[in-house]
């Protein structure tokens, strides 16, 4: 065991807000162990910490306590540049109105490796193009990003994190906008990318039952302490039902899905 | 492979624009000279008339040039506020610099009139006037640095930007209230922007203080560019927020407290030209838009300069009037056709 090579490793790491002199932990004990290749989902009600915790592991935020690891070294460590080249991000946030086309879009995932000027060469433009090739966007390229509808846009996203070449991507609740085919598209689309590019993808996400059948591992963030395994470890200690309160939504064992509750 | 837009042919078409307007621009004024004679007093040869060779070398080439600088400078300027503050509103002049510089020019002239001394004796020269400017640029520009650093929000050094503004203008307005006729429109025609009048000695200082800021523009290309996502992807991207932030406002601050020392408050150019711009190359990258912005900047108040001094020949048109009254209905007609703006 101790020969795999951990992609990011957490320790007793707590997370939460410091003001001045007030300190509000959101969660603490948390212990988590990501692969290359795995695609790790964030799952928990409203409120819980998932941001605060995506947030804390890739540095926005500062821990409270323990410690936070990118391939064995402690990320207070990491500059601005070397963590632009480790970790990169799609987010929520909607994006300024500008006439960037999606080909430029993607393009400015390869900055932290360009020259002053951000002259893109052989070696970007070919990154640039498999983005868009992985992602089935190559056909937007032309385009202004916002001509696209939601689903594109959100894949156009995808293959900018992905023309940054980095060992990890976190994505913030990747389908919040999207439609049922939508999300489960952008779902394939995401475990098809860490099988076949060996990155780590870490996702937040509401979508709790597909999110149980597609991923790896599950990070569990409840009341009580967060919890980290495959489904099946997870099934076997009953852990998904302290996701929700009990009254409305229950997990179902048997068919590995939540199911809403019959009055 | 898929190919970058290229945008070559545009440039050079603008090049050819911008020498035409620039011979053209010299070429007009309340003497007529021939067009040959212009040239060979251009290109170094002997005009058969020696005050023509005053003219055109001692008066309208430098004129011609500060016009360059000063609508390549304001446009710079517009576009990096624009884009800093995600606004499509942004000017040039939103960080209150103008402002700055009109109170240094207000005190200097409305002063003199009600302290008198020796006051009154710079007022007069061209260099009092320039420095009286650059000293209150100088002082909000500090005053906007000392907030960058304090504020993290961006849109907030925006509104005390404009904050800096009202103040400013509300000490002009006091002490225009306990000045005499003629000072103050002594100040009205400061206000009122003007190209001419600058020595060789003047246009090489503000030329110097103009580059200045362009070199400065060479750091913040990339970062202006990862802003276009917003400042979370930008920071993901590996920009230092603050420092980017910083160096704009310092080149900002330093083209516009040059222009506005030198040639008044322009409007107009600064706000409008960006959009031009933006309109006719359809994109938002940088690396183009600088150029591109710089160029359309000259155009522009090269033609403005021109409707000043042609309607009658004798009379030069307030500059600030021209931009203004010519551009306004441009740009208005332009997001007419076109229907929508981008940062």
């Amino acid at each position: 065991m101790s020969t795999k090579k951990y992609i990011l490793k957490t320790k007793s790491l707590a997370v939460g807000y410091q003001q001045k002199k007030s300190v509000t932990i959101i969660q603490q004990d948390i212990n988590l162990q990501l692969l290359a290749g795995e695609f790790v989902t964030i799952l928990g009600k409203n409120g819980i910490g998932k941001s605060t915790l995506l947030r804390t592991l890739t540095k926005v935020q500062e821990q409270i306590s323990g410690d936070v690891f990118l391939q064995q070294k402690k990320i207070q460590s990491y500059s601005l540049k070397e963590l632009s080249t480790t970790i990169s991000l799609v987010l929520t946030e909607k994006l300024p109105e500008s006439q960037l086309t999606v080909f430029e879009l993607v393009a400015l995932g390869r900055q932290p490796y360009t020259n002053w000027i951000g002259k893109l060469q052989e070696n970007d433009i070919e990154r640039i193009t498999s983005a868009l090739k992985l992602t089935e966007t190559d056909d937007l390229a032309q385009k202004h990003f916002h001509e696209l509808s939601d689903g594109q846009l959100q894949r156009v996203l995808i293959a900018r994190a992905l023309a940054q070449d980095t060992k990890i991507i976190m994505l913030d609740e990747p389908t919040a906008h999207l439609d049922m085919h939508h999300t489960i598209k952008v779902f394939q689309l995401l475990k098809k990318l860490s099988k076949e590019t060996e990155k780590t993808i870490i996702i937040t996400t509401h979508e709790v039952n597909l999110a149980i059948n597609a991923a790896d591992q599950l990070i569990l963030l409840t009341e009580n302490n967060v919890i980290c395994g495959t489904k099946n470890e997870l099934i076997a200690k009953d852990s998904f039902n302290a996701l929700f309160p009990s009254d409305i939504v229950n997990f179902n064992a048997s068919i590995e899905q939540f199911i809403i509750k019959k009055n | 492979m898929i190919q970058q837009k290229s945008y070559t042919k545009q440039f050079i078409a603008l090049s050819i624009v911008l020498v035409f307007l620039l011979i053209l621009n010299i070429s007009f004024g309340s003497v007529s000279i021939p067009f040959n004679e212009i040239i060979d007093i251009l290109f170094g040869g002997n005009s058969s008339k020696s005050s023509w060779e005053l003219i055109i070398l001692h008066f309208r080439l430098p004129k011609a040039i500060t016009t360059i600088l000063v609508g390549s400078g304001l446009a710079i300027s517009g576009l990096l506020m624009q884009t800093l503050f995600r606004n499509p509103l942004a000017g040039p002049f939103v960080l209150g610099i103008s402002s700055g510089a009109s109170l240094g020019v207000a005190l200097l002239i409305l002063g003199s009139g009600i302290f008198g001394g020796v006051l009154a004796i710079i007022a007069f020269s061209n260099w009092g006037l320039a420095i009286a400017s650059s000293l209150g640029a100088a002082l909000v520009l500090m005053a906007i640095l000392v907030t960058a650093n304090k504020v993290r929000n961006t849109m907030s050094i925006l509104i005390i930007g404009l904050m800096f503004g009202t103040v400013t203008s509300a000490i002009i307005s006091v002490l225009t209230f306990f000045s005499d006729a003629e000072k103050i429109q002594q100040f009205i025609f400061w206000s009122f922007g003007s190209l001419g009048n600058l020595s060789w000695n003047e246009v090489l200082v503000f030329f110097i203080i103009y580059l200045l800021g362009i070199l400065g523009l060479l750091k913040v290309i990339k970062p202006l560019n990862t802003f276009l996502l917003g400042e979370n992807y930008s920071k993901s991207l590996g920009i230092d927020i603050k420092k980017s932030r910083i160096i704009i406002l310092l080149i900002t601050s330093l083209l516009t407290g040059v222009i506005t020392a030198f040639a008044g408050p322009i409007a107009f150019i600064g706000l409008a030209v960006p959009h031009i711009t933006k309109l006719v190359f359809k994109t938002s990258n940088h690396k183009t838009l600088l150029p591109a912005v710089a160029i359309l900047g000259a155009i522009v108040l090269l033609v403005c300069d021109l409707i000043a001094q042609l309607p009658t020949s004798e009379f030069t048109l307030p500059i600030n009037a021209v931009t203004s009254l010519f551009g306004a209905p441009v740009v208005i007609w332009l997001l007419i056709r076109k229907k929508k703006i981008y940062i």
